[in-house]
């Protein structure tokens, strides 16, 4: 009944952009417009600054996240759709899972576009350990949007959500962001030292796990008024 | 109204507890002499055997540090009390204004 | 206001008129000197910085599972007390570490967990404030996100080395050093208890305001 529920909502979301195609592609726009501001910024005389690769990979996921939450949530609010969805007689955490593979994969999408082009532009060897990219990269978006899937829901309701989810969202997620950060940082050195990508990792999923349990528990009680 | 009077008097030993380490700063960083100071306890040595640059530039830094934390407290302390006036104002208006109506 | 209100407000400004008397007559410590006394507000004010978030932290829990309006209001006062404590943490730790570190700031472990910490807490005022109605209950699911988020932080921070001086000096610090500090924590933890129920106050006034507005419309 559960993974019924989850995918539903799921085929939902993705029926409803693949349609559209809106978000996935301002999010990827931004994104990619995200990077340049700060190649322009940064690459100085042709040469990209040393571990500004991963630092500005992070940041491009972080802002297009922030962007894609905020818009799908929007979407589900014009439509007074997310009140709909509630009403439903399913369960509340599997509505929230539904949302959370649906804001992962979209920033999965924005990511394969991603990487290749901060790799491209700061000449970082982003492909030389695809696996343990894939994995730092992985356990980082599910941290992202456990936490961002909860608090855009939540300020769905809210006057000020545009501004406040950005506000609410990157205190929360700073340890996301350093583990991931660091542990791109790792990936990017000549000689790979494999027991600190692996500490960074295993902080990640860790992160992971107590959010999304977290915000399954809380996802009933704050939105139900 | 109490209320009001405690807070007045918090503020006026604040104010007074910040005169009071005014002196002793003065004392301490005017003189290079401190020998007036109890002997400290195992590694902890005596000013007075220090080289005199190190005592000197931390007074601004403490006085500072000080008068921030005196400030910041009256300051919260000064807008709470703001807002509770205010809010015991409209109270009071409202309950008036509900009695005159004949309405409880 | 409480029967103990008034007793407690007197003790606590004799012990903020004392306390500079005792701090100004602790011996000096050898390495730091005389910016070494910024360490008697510094410390009790983190202490009580934590103790907010703390309290912050359960009664929101408390008010998100049970609905208790009163945890509701005690959790935006231990918020803003947060803040207002956080922000004194905040300043006097760099003053007091540009002469003993010789930097104004550090991304060490404790900095910025504190700043982090703190952030999430004007987060949460910023939402009481801007998020219109229905925003106590989001405020109290970022207070325990955040109260959640601390050991990350900590841990993902703790990577890089650390030069705070570590928490067990305190208990093995000399008599003269010992009695300020901890006279001084006593008086700043009493601060908190009577902010913190004057802001409670606040907060019940409002909402007998409210009813009463009701009440008048209806």
């Amino acid at each position: 009944m559960f993974t019924r529920i989850v995918w539903l909502v799921l085929r939902k979301d993705l029926m409803v952009e693949i349609r559209s195609l809106e978000i996935a592609y301002t999010t990827i726009f931004f994104a990619v417009s995200c990077v340049l501001v700060f190649a322009f910024a940064l690459v100085q005389e042709g040469r990209a600054p040393t571990d500004g690769a991963a630092g500005i990979l992070w940041i491009a996921i972080a802002f297009s996240g922030t962007l894609a939450l905020g818009r799908t949530f929007e979407r589900e609010r014009q439509a007074e759709t997310l009140k709909a969805l509630l009403l439903a007689p399913a369960a509340r955490p599997a509505i929230y899972v539904g949302k959370l593979l649906g804001i992962i994969g979209l920033m999965a999408v924005t990511e394969i576009v991603l990487v290749p082009l901060v790799s491209l532009f700061f000449q970082a060897p982003f492909f030389t350990r695809p696996l343990w990219l894939a994995a730092v990269l992985l356990s980082g978006t599910i941290g992202f949007a456990a936490v961002g899937t909860l608090f855009a829901a939540m300020l769905v309701r809210a006057r000020t959500r545009d501004v406040l989810l950005p506000v609410l969202l990157y205190p929360i997620t700073v340890p996301v962001i350093i583990a991931g950060v660091r542990a791109t940082a790792a990936l990017l050195q000549p000689d790979l030292d494999a027991g600190i990508i692996q500490f960074w990792v295993a902080l990640l999923v860790c992160f992971d796990v107590v959010f999304v349990t977290l915000a399954l528990w809380t996802f009933e009680p704050v939105m139900t008024d | 109204m109490t209320t009001r009077l405690l807070m007045a008097t918090v503020l006026f030993c604040a104010i007074g507890a910040a005169g009071t380490i005014w002196p002793s700063i003065d004392r301490y960083t005017a003189t290079t002499v401190l020998a007036q100071q109890p002997a400290p306890v195992d590694e902890f040595v005596p000013i007075d055997q220090l080289p005199p640059q190190d005592q000197l530039p931390a007074a601004p830094l403490l006085v500072t540090a000080y008068a921030f934390v005196v400030l910041m407290l009256f300051a919260y302390v000064v807008s709470l009390a703001k807002r509770l006036g205010g809010v015991q104002r409209d109270l009071e208006r409202l309950q008036s204004e509900l009695k005159h109506t004949g309405r409880s | 206001m409480p029967k103990w209100f008034v007793p407690l407000a007197v003790v606590c400004a004799v012990m903020f008129a004392v306390s500079p008397v005792l701090i100004a007559n602790a011996p000096y410590e050898s390495t730091m000197g005389l910016v070494q006394k910024i360490f008697y507000v510094h410390l009790p004010s983190a202490w009580v910085f934590l103790l907010g978030a703390i309290v912050c932290g359960i009664a929101s829990a408390r008010f998100l599972f049970k609905g208790d309006p009163r945890q509701d209001r005690l959790a935006w006062a231990a918020a803003e007390l947060v803040v207002v404590f956080g922000i004194i943490t905040l300043v006097t730790g760099p003053l007091w570490a540009r002469k003993a570190w010789g930097v104004w700031w550090q991304w060490d472990v404790r900095l910025t967990s504190s700043l982090m910490g703190w952030m999430v807490s004007v987060a949460y005022l910023l939402l009481r404030q801007f998020g219109g109605p229905g925003s106590e209950k989001l405020a109290a699911g970022l207070a325990l996100f955040g109260m959640a988020n601390v050991p990350f932080i900590y841990i993902s921070v703790n990577y890089w080395r650390t030069i705070h001086p570590t928490t067990s000096v305190v208990p093995t610090l000399p008599t003269s050093f010992g009695l300020p500090l901890w006279f001084s924590a006593i008086a700043f933890l009493l601060l908190f208890v009577l902010l913190l129920r004057m802001r409670v106050r606040l907060e019940e006034q409002r909402a007998t305001l409210d009813t009463l507005y009701l009440s008048a419309d209806a």
